[in-house]
């Protein structure tokens, strides 16, 4: 097969992951029970208004037809319009996805600040104090539990010392302490991975013939080194930044940011369907395309690949 | 080889750079928030008493999720309604205490067989696009509102002015009781005498709409909220933020802060240390959160309890046996501990006695004594002929972090007489559902929040039986009692006031009598202000009235 046939395949089966994850969706959000209408209209609406919500919304036709309903606004790039508040899902989440998006930002530039520096460091002095200190502080880290790493940052030095604001969102400022937070958790573990793939980088003949050429150690570990031990990381980095944009639940609840993560839990608490809905889809549509990104992205950073996705 | 680092520096740079343009762009304007927002403990020295009130200031307030919305139609919950009254204003309003006073009317008069309502408005009042109010404006908002495509909560409210029922059934164009002779002049006709449909005109769905403006934006009327009340909206940015500054065509007694913001989002624990730093000046909690405010003496010293016209109550299904059994009801009464329930909300409730809250104005001196005795509920049940108690199940909304405390106490309480009552928890849709049906759940708990401050909002709406429907029933106890429901109906359509008050205290004690309901506690909300607050007195019906608050000082 030829890269396009592939690329094609892989492109059908995203489409029926996502497909499948709409119907599933739709299916266990619809068989809880409730009536929609007293949702919307509260426990004081009179039957006339509660008859108008049950047509309005289709909640009068079984279910099937009502699976038909939302498969066909879906394939409209519709995504419906939220019980509680009757504003289009797709404008709520286009409405916080910059807030998301420039938090993922953030964290992501900040734990690579972290991450590439200590595992360069710990695999060239690998075995030593400073690898062992900084194993241990991984290991630390990625097991905090992240809402209560945000609520000790936040209370320590938003409330305590004030260097930052407790919570909301009131510009770039407010995004560095959940920033610092979501760098904490995810600096450890890439420290970890970059140290692993230094360390198989460094024992390669190509590295022995650089610096057996007489090239400088920086020149050996930040020139020749680490781009090659950063493809495996670029794989697991693109899959990361695919699961912050579909919300980043804890870290954004704690700060109060309004974003998609925040979105996500007010809906579950407001059993908003339609918005419940929608967060899901887009953390599907997130997680599925950035798999296919990475592969081709993949196959185009390391030429050795060829096909076999 | 180079491309890796060039493809991950391209990519993260993009994404923060593209990001943080787009996210800046949008939220620039909240920024300006920040330097008002920077008052800290600027009121250590200044209680309330002692200062002038002073106009100027932003009031930051904070609500764990967005409104439903701000329409005066839909909105129907104690947090937006009072940010209704801030953008809209109607005939009547409330004094500091429960009495009505003309608003936007000048006068106005009942005819004396109580049918008819005529208002003259006040001359120059404007809407925020400053057109002035015209009488047609308040026909064309109550049409609205009872029009089922608006799908309005409040529209069983307003079914009482002629020719409703057949304006909903889609027979007429027009609500015939509904008048404007000239721009100043309100004419409603009631199909039957109703008392307390002047309570009904002071509620905010019974406020001025521009009808020119509804009738533009249709749905979108809900972000061009242009009413006639203090303020006027100026962002609305769903589920992040609400701002509100001073309508400038507004003529009546002017608000004290220059604006409000309502941020959306955040738990208790992270408003307290917000407020604690300045940047929000009013936080609520849950009973939870509340104890743990009690037991911090700097949060306890800004915690100020707000009594509510609610009562929490546990009902018995009067068609399901065995509480078809008045004993057994009776029993019920005697078996539970209120006592302890009140401790269970950390103090933040008071014990409920009666059916009405005392926070509506109302003490009835002839209620029935429930004490806890558990002894005299063992003693009923033998004589009800159950000497081994019965197993029932017992139902609750678990959302409701009191209800399900509460639960958990009184299956206790009603294990100790021998009742087996298997804890159901269902969320609130689930409960509501099955609870407002026939013959689906014989015991749970339920509240009741008041519309407007009149007994017949808990005693006629709970326990009047003629009202019972299959489904959608607010009768949770299915409670018909011929006796009570003549009192009921005498009340409601009497118009002397003293005459109402002795119906309704008779029904009252012949309910508590029957014993269909357990009542349980009347909540009182905790609530944190900002020292540089002033002006924080609850209301009995609106609760908090923010164009009342005024600020320190930066």
């Amino acid at each position: 097969m030829n890269f396009l046939t592939r690329f094609l395949t892989r492109l059908f089966w995203s489409g029926v992951t996502l497909l499948g994850t709409a119907v599933l969706v739709f299916f266990l959000i619809n068989v809880m029970p409730g009536d929609v209408a007293r949702i919307i209209a509260g426990p004081k609406a009179t039957p006339a208004v509660l008859a108008e919500i049950h047509h309005s919304y289709h909640l009068d036709e079984p279910i099937w037809k009502r699976l038909g309903y939302y498969l066909n606004q879906l394939a409209h790039g519709d995504l419906g319009h939220s019980y509680v508040t009757d504003q289009s899902v797709t404008q709520a989440i286009l409405t916080r996805l910059p807030v998301t998006a420039s938090l993922a930002a953030t964290a992501v530039v900040m734990w690579l600040l972290i991450a590439v520096p200590l595992g360069v460091l710990t695999a060239k002095y690998r075995g030593r104090w400073f690898d062992r200190g900084v194993l241990v502080a991984a290991t630390l880290s990625l097991s905090l539990p992240a809402f209560w790493l945000a609520r000790m940052l936040q209370y320590i030095l938003a409330f305590k010392l004030g260097w930052f604001p407790v919570a909301g969102f009131r510009g770039f400022t407010s995004l560095l302490l959940p920033g610092i937070t979501l760098a904490f958790l995810f600096a450890g573990y890439y420290a970890r991975l970059i140290h692993t793939n230094m360390v198989e980088v460094l024992d390669s003949p190509y590295v022995r013939g650089a610096r057996a050429s007489g090239a400088s150690e920086a020149t050996v570990l930040f020139r020749h080194a680490l781009p090659n031990a950063l493809i495996p990381v670029v794989t697991v980095l693109g899959m990361d930044v695919a699961g912050l944009l579909g919300g980043v639940l804890f870290t954004e609840n704690v700060f109060a940011l309004p974003g998609i993560g925040t979105l996500a839990v007010q809906s579950v608490f407001n059993l908003d369907v339609p918005m419940i809905m929608g967060t899901v889809l887009l953390s599907a549509t997130l997680v599925v395309s950035a798999n296919l990104a990475v592969d081709i992205l993949y196959r185009w950073i390391d030429p050795r690949i060829k096909g076999g996705y | 080889m180079k491309p890796n680092r060039a493809i991950l520096a391209v990519v993260a740079l993009l994404c923060l750079v593209l990001s943080l343009a787009i996210a800046t762009e949008l939220f620039r304007h909240s920024s300006n928030a920040v330097a008002s927002a920077a008052t800290t403990d600027s009121a250590e020295s200044s209680p309330a008493s002692d200062g002038q009130p002073r106009r100027g200031g932003t009031l930051h307030l904070v609500e764990p999720t967005d409104f439903r919305s701000l329409d005066p139609a839909i909105a129907y919950d104690t947090e937006s309604v009072p940010i209704v009254r801030l953008l809209f204003r109607g005939l009547l309003d409330y004094d500091n205490g429960v009495n009505l006073v003309p608003a936007q009317a000048k006068d106005w008069n009942i005819s004396p067989d109580g049918k008819t309502y005529t208002f003259h408005l006040r001359p120059g009042i404007r809407f925020a696009d400053g057109r002035e109010v015209e009488a047609q404006d308040y026909v064309f908002s109550f049409e609205r509102i009872l029009d089922p495509a608006t799908e309005s909560p409040g529209q069983g409210f307003f079914m009482g002015i002629q020719g409703a029922a057949e304006f909903v059934a889609g027979k007429a164009k027009h609500v015939s009781g509904l008048s404007a002779p000239d721009p100043r002049t309100l004419i409603i006709k009631l199909k039957d005498p109703q008392f307390t449909f002047r309570y009904v005109l002071a509620m905010t769905f019974a406020v001025a709409e521009p009808r020119d403006v509804v009738q533009h934006y249709g749905k979108d009327f809900e972000i061009h909220l242009d009413g006639s009340g203090p303020y006027r909206l100026t962002g609305w940015k769903r589920g992040i933020r609400v701002r509100l500054a001073r309508n400038p065509f507004y003529t009546g007694p002017d608000g004290y802060v220059d604006a409000v913001d309502v941020m959306i989002g955040g738990d208790s624990s992270t408003e307290a240390m917000m407020l604690e730093r300045g940047e929000l000046d009013r936080v609520m909690a849950g009973p939870p959160e509340a104890i743990h405010f009690e037991r911090d003496p700097r949060l306890r010293s800004l915690l100020v309890p707000v009594p509510t016209a609610n009562t929490d109550y546990l009902f018995m299904n009067t068609e399901m046996k065995p509480f078809d059994q008045m004993l057994v009801r009776r029993a019920v009464n005697y078996a539970i501990n209120k006592a302890r329930l009140l401790r269970l909300t950390g103090g933040f409730a008071t014990i409920a006695n009666g059916i009405v809250p005392p926070a509506m104005s109302w003490t009835n001196p002839g209620l029935p004594p429930y004490d806890y005795d558990p002894d005299k509920a063992r003693a009923l049940l033998r004589q009800a002929g159950f000497p081994n108690g019965f197993k029932t199940t017992f139902s609750y909304m678990e959302d409701n972090p009191i209800f399900v405390r509460v639960a958990q106490d009184i299956q206790q309480d009603l294990q100790q007489v021998g009742i087996d009552a298997s804890l159901r928890p269902a969320n609130f849709t689930a409960f509501d559902l099955e609870s407002s049906s026939r013959h689906q759940v014989p015991l749970g708990i339920w509240g009741w929040f008041q519309d407007y401050p009149d007994p017949s909002d808990f005693l006629d709406v709970l326990f009047n039986g003629r009202y019972i429907t299959p489904t959608d029933c607010n009768n949770v106890a299915f409670y018909d009692n011929p006796a009570v429901n003549r009192l009921l109906d005498q009340a409601t359509a009497s118009v002397d006031p003293a005459e109402r008050t002795r119906l309704f205290l008779r029904a009252e004690d012949l309910i508590m009598d029957d014993a269909p309901w357990v009542p349980l506690i009347h909540e009182v909300l905790p609530v944190l202000y900002n020292p540089r607050v002033h002006n924080t007195a609850p209301h009995p019906v609106w609760l908090w009235r923010y164009e009342w608050m005024w600020l320190n000082p930066s």
